[in-house]
């Protein structure tokens, strides 16, 4: 193993004073901090971010709402690909000096993506106007917006992995209690046995997940599987922690559940929520971001998280949280900050639009509302808000990140049945490692 | 005239020609191009050099500093580095052979004096004019485990299908299959160009001779291909080797890293890991290997042409 | 000079001359031919057919099991309306063209120029220059992606037009095959214009240049389809969706939500069309160009 020289990582992050713009290598700033060219006016604010699905549309209306509310500037916005091409494609726009006024991230990628000057932080001061400040926020949030005690981000929701289902196929199933919910299962059998009975309910499957070739899907049930057990995963002293008996372990449920006769052991995202949606199994676990098109086709359609089944009674599911931030920019515009600071405000104010999305907003005035109390299937699941684990608060993890893909690479063969466990465990580790070694941040 | 028969009579033949004249304003016919050429080639190879010596990175953490060979050591202990240099040779072998008797086979099949020539041209030439995204997202749809063409057809016959782009085992012959059907067209007509330019009468003297078509393939039509063959195997090795755009989209190297080539590991660790000085020296050893082996490949044709 | 024609195959002889013997075994090999033929165009038309069918289906049908060719709830162009509504691909279409034909235009302007200078003039360092050429022939500029990355930070071209199209103007296959080409053309033609007082570049845009209508024609073919087509360097140098060409588009920019099966195959059937389109009417000379410029390259 070879030894990078210069300093150990964690030195390094308290070397990171100043924001170093992109094309140091040559001593040239990037020219111009303009918006992208071509396409933006004075009163237009490029808005980038990686919403596709119902997220994307709800996020269009939000912007149509919020149109004539927005004085003297107009907000274009651009969806590219989710995950690591989006992520990769940020950090070129702002090395290039042609970053957009506005993006969006994951909370749980900002640890490795605002030290090194790709962001620009946000003063919680300038939101005063607009209504916003700390106390707006969760605490746990508000903590997880900042790094080293900058404010980098301003978060706009919590998003959980969650157990969808259709309540009819339950019923007849007969697992509905007289609340309408089905009796959490307390280990991977019974919880098999359940989606057993709604499989002879539909005559084809009782529940699908569509994790086939999706890394991030992978993650997200591995990691509610994972932190259900107690387990974490943590840099201590340049070494990466973590439990091998709860990665296996994890890994075993999600094999029992997806091996078993109620499920389809090769399902990608596609055949999961087409089987799901035409009636042909009885549940189907996802991201709650998954609502708005599974109310659009109709299906009958309840939802609750995703019980432990590993007897150690915490309530633990995947989550993260979308949240807005300032792509650098050598000079900035001050004009067009302030309208970037206005336009978020009013985005956070219309976080409504954003629960029918599924998610749970994170500025708390609006989950204090009567109507968002009403919101279903969001009121069976928003409990996850209070749980939800991030990912790993090491740089390279999170959602969309490289080594989240690489994570789906070493345990997919074992999810296929072509591969053991172990296997996967090997993989783990030896590509954790490459990580670990390799990390910029 | 260089035209089209090339491949029969050596190009490059000594020609008898008059001096050039000295006209020193000649250096303006090529400033545009030496300018392109040395801002955008020659520029970027010298300054990977240097970049592979630093620990540059993208984000902007600390200045780049030197940091000698430590990236080279770092990269040749770097077994992902090393999976995607085979990886990449893997492919190269695995779609060169194809590449080049399919379209032998398939010129020869048209150049019988079979009726419909167009529609055969169009139909094996056309995947060639699409994007590498189009084939990459139809070749994944048809791909898809249960809901592609492929697997259906095979479950209509009893046969359960791999899920091929999911699983490492079968992940890249899947690439490759795509890559064939793609790129199949262009070796198919540089051989059909070459098969054409036989001259007829070769051949009706060997059947007058009592050969038969078996025999003529063997004994006539085949060495006279041989150039054709040196040519579409030497770009279709520089071809292969540089492979990225359908990897990228269609597997983004995975499952497990079974098909990740090298341009794709200089692109993640550059601009997604933003180790832009690691990617140079990573870059600066494929590019050693592309310098050998196009030096052996160049032996290889001067050897030829002087025999 | 001869034409850029691929040659005719001479008439075979009657077949009365023939044995009877073989006459029967060449019917049969015929008849072996069409067939394999016929299966192999069939397989090699079959993907871009069945992305056709699926784009023609509903989201439902295309993701219905079993799979089967006719929908269930028919045939609908609902996923190329959501294309036409959504916008980006015709913004996309229009950058491709605009970047392919300045590429193409620019990189004709380029090669044409070096290649008569070096086919005809001679300057300092003309030697050294041709061979340098020559030798970058084999090396794909692929694998410079990231300092040519780095560079263009450097010079504020990363997103822009001109980001996009500067590195694709070297071509020096190109250059070699007009070379080639050039060589060609007899030189007493410049010499009686010479003696009449023509400078060199009017003799070039003059004399010259008409006479190569046929390379030209096909280089710059080949030099379209390929910018048209390009994806990594694209990919690499805009982030900016407005400004990105067809292939990249497509590849960075999510389509729709939930199932895009039928979506994304509207996308592939429009993004191939105009080349399609293109081919079906000029297969004649984008064949003869694909030959011409592919065997260049020894």
């Amino acid at each position: 193993m070879v030894k990078r020289t210069g300093p150990p990582t964690l030195d390094r992050r308290t070397l990171l004073r100043a924001g170093l713009a992109g094309g140091a290598g040559l001593g040239i700033g990037a020219l111009g901090a303009c918006a992208a060219p071509g396409s933006t006016t004075a009163a237009e604010l490029a808005f980038w971010h990686l919403m596709g699905g119902g997220d994307g549309i709800r996020m269009d209306e939000i912007l149509h709402e919020m149109a004539g509310e927005l004085s003297g500037a107009r907000i274009k916005q651009t969806v590219l690909a989710w995950g690591t091409p989006y992520y990769t494609k940020l950090a070129m726009a702002s090395a290039g000096g042609r970053a957009p006024d506005l993006a969006v991230v994951h909370l749980s990628r900002l640890a490795g993506y605002a030290p090194g000057g790709l962001l620009d932080e946000w003063d919680i001061a300038r939101f005063e106007p607009y209504g916003v400040s700390e106390e707006t926020f969760a605490a746990p949030i508000f903590e997880r917006m900042q790094v080293d005690g900058k404010l980098f981000a301003i978060s706009l929701d919590s998003h959980a992995f969650v157990r969808f289902f259709n309540p009819d196929v339950a019923d007849a199933a007969g697992l509905l209690d007289a609340d309408g919910t089905i009796p959490a299962a307390s280990d991977v059998e019974e919880f098999v046995d359940q989606a057993r009975a709604m499989a002879d309910v539909t005559g084809d499957l009782g529940i699908c997940y569509g994790w086939l070739g999706d890394s991030a899907h992978m993650w997200r049930l591995f990691w509610t599987f994972y932190t259900q057990q107690g387990a974490t995963m943590e840099m201590a002293d340049g070494v990466f922690q973590f439990s091998e008996d709860a990665f296996v372990g994890a890994l075993d449920t999600i094999i029992a559940i997806i091996s078993s006769d109620a499920a389809n052991r090769r399902s990608d995202g596609g055949f999961a929520f087409s089987t799901f949606t035409s009636g042909g199994a009885g549940e189907f676990l996802s991201g709650v971001w998954d609502v708005p098109g599974l109310l659009d086709s109709g299906v009958p359609l309840d939802a609750s998280p995703i019980p432990n089944l590993f007897g150690t009674g915490l309530d633990a599911v995947w989550g993260d949280s979308h949240a807005f931030v300032l792509p650098h920019q050598d000079r900035p515009d001050e004009d067009r900050r302030e309208k970037v600071y206005e336009a978020v405000s009013l985005i956070l104010k219309h976080s409504l639009t954003w629960a029918t999305a599924g998610h749970t907003p994170a500025y708390t005035p609006i989950t204090l509302e009567p109507e968002f109390g009403g919101l279903m299937p969001n009121t069976h699941y928003a409990e996850t808000a209070e749980y939800l684990h991030f990912d790993p608060a090491v740089s390279f993890a999170g959602s969309g990140s490289n080594w989240q893909a690489q994570f789906g690479q070493a345990v997919q063969a074992a999810l296929l049945g072509t591969a053991s466990t172990s296997d996967a465990l090997t993989s783990f580790t030896e590509m954790t490692d490459d990580f670990v070694r390799q990390a910029v941040i | 005239m260089s035209s089209v028969p090339t491949t029969v009579t050596a190009p490059g033949a000594a020609r008898t020609r008059r001096p050039l004249r000295r006209h020193p304003l000649g250096l303006l016919y090529v400033a545009p191009f030496v300018v392109l050429f040395a801002m955008f080639l020659v520029w970027p190879t010298i300054y990977g050099l240097w970049l592979s010596l630093t620990d540059r990175n993208l984000a902007g953490v600390d200045p780049a500093a030197f940091i000698g060979l430590a990236n080279y050591a770092e990269a040749f202990a770097d077994p992902v580095m090393w999976r995607s240099l085979g990886n990449t040779v893997w492919f190269t072998v695995l779609t060169t052979v194809p590449l080049v008797v399919l379209p032998l086979a398939f010129a020869l099949l048209v150049n019988l004096k079979v009726r419909g020539q167009w529609l055969w041209r169009l139909a094996i030439f056309m995947p060639f004019l699409l994007a590498s995204t189009v084939v990459s997202q139809i070749c994944v749809w048809l791909l898809n485990p249960d809901l592609g063409l492929i697997n259906a057809t095979l479950a209509r016959i009893g046969i359960t299908g791999p899920a091929w782009l999911q699983d490492p085992s079968t992940a890249m012959y899947a690439v490759v299959m795509a890559t064939v059907w793609w790129t199949v067209g262009f070796n198919f007509l540089l051989y059909l160009t070459s098969v054409q330019a036989i001259p007829a009468q070769i051949f009706e003297a060997a059947a007058v001779d009592g050969a038969s078509g078996w025999r003529q393939l063997v004994s006539i039509t085949l060495p006279l291909l041989r150039r054709t063959t040196a040519l579409v195997v030497a770009l279709q090795v520089l071809a292969s080797i540089k492979v990225f755009d359908q990897i990228y989209q269609m597997t983004g190297g995975g499952p497990e890293n079974s098909t990740r080539a090298i341009l794709m590991y200089v692109y993640d660790t550059g601009f997604s890991s933003y180790r832009l000085g690691y990617a140079s020296a990573i870059s600066y050893i494929f590019f050693a290997i592309v310098v050998v082996l196009s030096l052996a490949q160049f032996r290889l044709f001067a050897r030829r042409s002087a025999s | 000079m001869t034409t850029l024609a691929a040659p005719r195959r001479t008439a075979p002889p009657p077949p009365s001359t023939r044995p009877r013997g073989p006459q029967h075994s060449v019917r049969a090999g015929l008849v072996a031919a069409y067939a394999t033929l016929a299966v192999v165009a069939f397989a090699w038309l079959l993907p871009f057919l069945w992305a056709l069918n699926t784009s023609f289906k509903s989201e439902t049908d295309a993701s219905a099991l079993p799979v089967s060719v006719l929908p269930e709830g028919g045939y609908t162009t609902s996923a190329y309306r959501a294309i036409v509504d959504a916008g980006n691909v015709p913004l996309w279409m229009g950058n491709s063209a605009l970047v392919a034909v300045a590429v193409t235009v620019l990189s004709l302007v380029v090669s044409t120029l070096t290649a008569y200078a070096f086919s005809r003039l001679d300057f300092p360092g003309r030697k050294a220059l041709y061979v340098l050429t020559i030798a970058s022939i084999m090396v794909p500029t692929q694998i410079f992606i990231v300092p040519l990355f780095d560079e263009m930070l450097a010079l504020g071209l990363v997103d822009t037009y001109w980001g996009i199209i500067l590195p694709q103007l070297i071509h020096p296959a190109m250059i070699f095959v007009l070379k080639r080409f050039f060589d060609e053309v007899p030189q007493e033609l410049e010499d009686a214009a010479l003696v009449d007082g023509a400078s060199r570049l009017r003799i070039f845009l003059g004399i010259v240049l008409p006479l190569s209508r046929p390379i030209i024609a096909a280089v710059a073919i080949f030099i379209f389809i390929g910018a048209w087509n390009n994806f990594l360097w694209p990919f690499i140098v805009t982030n900016n969706p407005a400004l990105m060409t067809l292939p990249v588009g497509l590849q960075a920019v999510t389509p729709g939500y939930g199932v895009t099966f039928a979506l994304k195959m509207a996308q592939a059937v429009i993004a191939a069309l105009p080349l399609i389109v293109v081919f079906v009417f000029f297969q004649r000379q984008i064949i003869r160009s694909i030959s011409t410029t592919g065997i260049a390259g020894t």
